[in-house]
């Protein structure tokens, strides 16, 4: 049971998640990327409309990379490793075990971060672009919200407090954003029953992105499904999914689809009446409307 | 569901999931402290390469290093590799506390006399690489001051322990 407590060093781990995290987006996203698109070909269904979508998604992820990286060197590395050493209980060791349970922790914050993405106004304001996209290909997993890198801090530092290293846990998160990135596609149908029953899979999350009725705020999982099987939010793939959001965007212009979730809120807010009434499409669920007095 | 059953089963979830590597790391503490060897009659009777592997332990730990005149700072660790001991620069702190981590051996062959210790040193000095001889001491509390000389060039620096 050695390997349990062997401890090893902090660059090796971040040498083993940069394979995942960074190298997938070449062995992995890029060459299926192009097999979709080849699939778009062969059933005639390509054109310049899925085209200029992933183009605005591969805009949209720069334009949040921009964002992190400067929230990162002002706020993140600062804050995280404040909270570490002076409001966390006993440092861990890295060692398989602790990597396991930060692997389990980070992707249930995931869980719980995303479901009140969805469930309150102003989560739903950046959460909405990455639903916005009609289509559903791996370039739809980089399609992010201005305020997407903001959300996931509050439910990481918990994290940091219970004694995990802030380096280990970025590697982490980043492990499961690129676990993520692999379920948004059509070409794998459903895959054996035990793998579903545990893991966030294709189906799991082509339901996820569902605009249909009954498909609406389940399968929030990053890795893993159990969380939400747990959680009461499961719901499996039955009928033909109906991609992107209840009130459509129509658009591929990448500003666009960038602030859109923003311009929605700020078009609720200014024609509520009342301070109470605007600050509530803040906190509400979207598609909430105020009370008729 | 209720909010009170997700509340409970959350924090269900998070109770194990973490309190399982905190029970680990409880009962095999993995990193030895240099505690106040108790077992120091036994000790008198092994061969002395024990003696010597409790003094390295000693020894073996993170610090946060400080420089003299300088605003930069780094986590050292010594580290048993072998039979000698190591010490590796494992992360960078620079003037305004923003760490980077680091992986860079400074120290190839510490040899040791019970607290004090001398060793060879890889610094840098304005864009240039030198290997200099550094005289290491422990005090009490387990942190260390380090001193060496190079020509007319001296630094100073102070190894705080890390727990
Ligand atoms: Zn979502
Ligand atoms: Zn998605």
């Amino acid at each position: 049971m050695e390997f349990l407590t062997e401890t090893f060093e902090l660059e090796e781990l971040q040498y083993f998640f940069d394979y995942i995290n960074n190298g997938s987006v070449f062995y992995l996203i890029i060459p299926f990327f192009i097999l979709e698109l080849i699939r778009y070909a062969v059933l005639k269904k390509l054109n310049w409309n899925i085209l200029g979508d992933s183009l605005a998604n591969v805009v949209t992820v720069f334009a949040f990379i921009m964002i992190e990286f400067v929230l990162g060197a002002l706020l993140i590395y600062q804050l995280y490793f404040y909270v570490y050493e002076n409001i966390s209980l006993p440092h861990l060791p890295l060692n398989i075990v602790t990597v396991s349970a930060c692997i389990l922790l980070a992707d249930f914050a995931y869980y719980w971060d995303h479901r009140i993405m969805h469930r309150i106004g102003i989560g739903w304001a950046t959460h909405t672009v990455h639903h916005s996209s009609p289509h559903f290909n791996m370039s739809v997993a980089y399609r992010f919200g201005p305020l997407d890198a903001v959300f996931p801090i509050f439910f990481s530092l918990p994290i940091v407090m219970l004694g995990f290293n802030p380096w280990m846990l970025l590697f982490v998160e980043l492990f499961v954003q690129s676990f993520q990135a692999i379920l948004h596609t059509e070409v794998i149908g459903k895959l054996p029953g035990p793998i579903e029953y545990i893991f966030n899979t294709p189906s799991h999350h082509r339901v996820h992105h569902g605009s249909n009725e009954k498909y609406l705020d389940k399968n929030y999982a990053g890795i893993f499904i159990i969380w939400d099987r747990m959680l009461g939010t499961f719901a499996k793939e039955e009928e033909k999914v109906v991609y992107g959001i209840t009130q459509p965007l129509n658009s591929i212009n990448p500003i666009k689809v960038f602030f859109h979730g923003f311009t929605r809120l700020y078009h609720q807010m200014k024609s509520a009446k009342g301070l109470r009434s605007k600050l509530s499409f803040l906190i509400r669920p979207p598609g909430w409307t105020p009370p008729a007095d | 569901m209720k909010n009170s059953t997700l509340l409970i089963r959350s924090l269900l979830i998070i109770a194990i999931t973490a309190g399982i590597p905190h029970a680990l790391a409880f009962y095999s503490p993995s990193d030895p402290k240099p505690a106040v060897n108790t077992q120091s009659e036994e000790l008198s009777v092994e061969p002395p390469t024990i003696e010597q592997d409790t003094i390295q332990t000693i020894w073996l730990s993170k610090y946060e290093v400080t420089f003299e005149g300088l605003q930069e700072k780094a986590v050292y660790q010594i580290k048993k590799e072998g039979n000698s001991l190591k010490c590796y620069s494992i992360e960078l702190i620079d003037a305004l506390g923003n760490r980077y981590p680091d992986s860079t051996l400074v120290m190839s062959q510490i040899e040791l006399d019970e607290y004090t210790a001398k060793s060879n040193y890889k610094i840098e000095y304005e864009g240039n690489k030198y290997d200099v001889e550094s005289y290491l001491v422990m005090n009490e509390a387990g942190d260390i001051s380090l001193n060496y000389t190079y020509y007319e060039y001296s630094g100073k620096e102070t190894w705080k322990r890390l727990y």
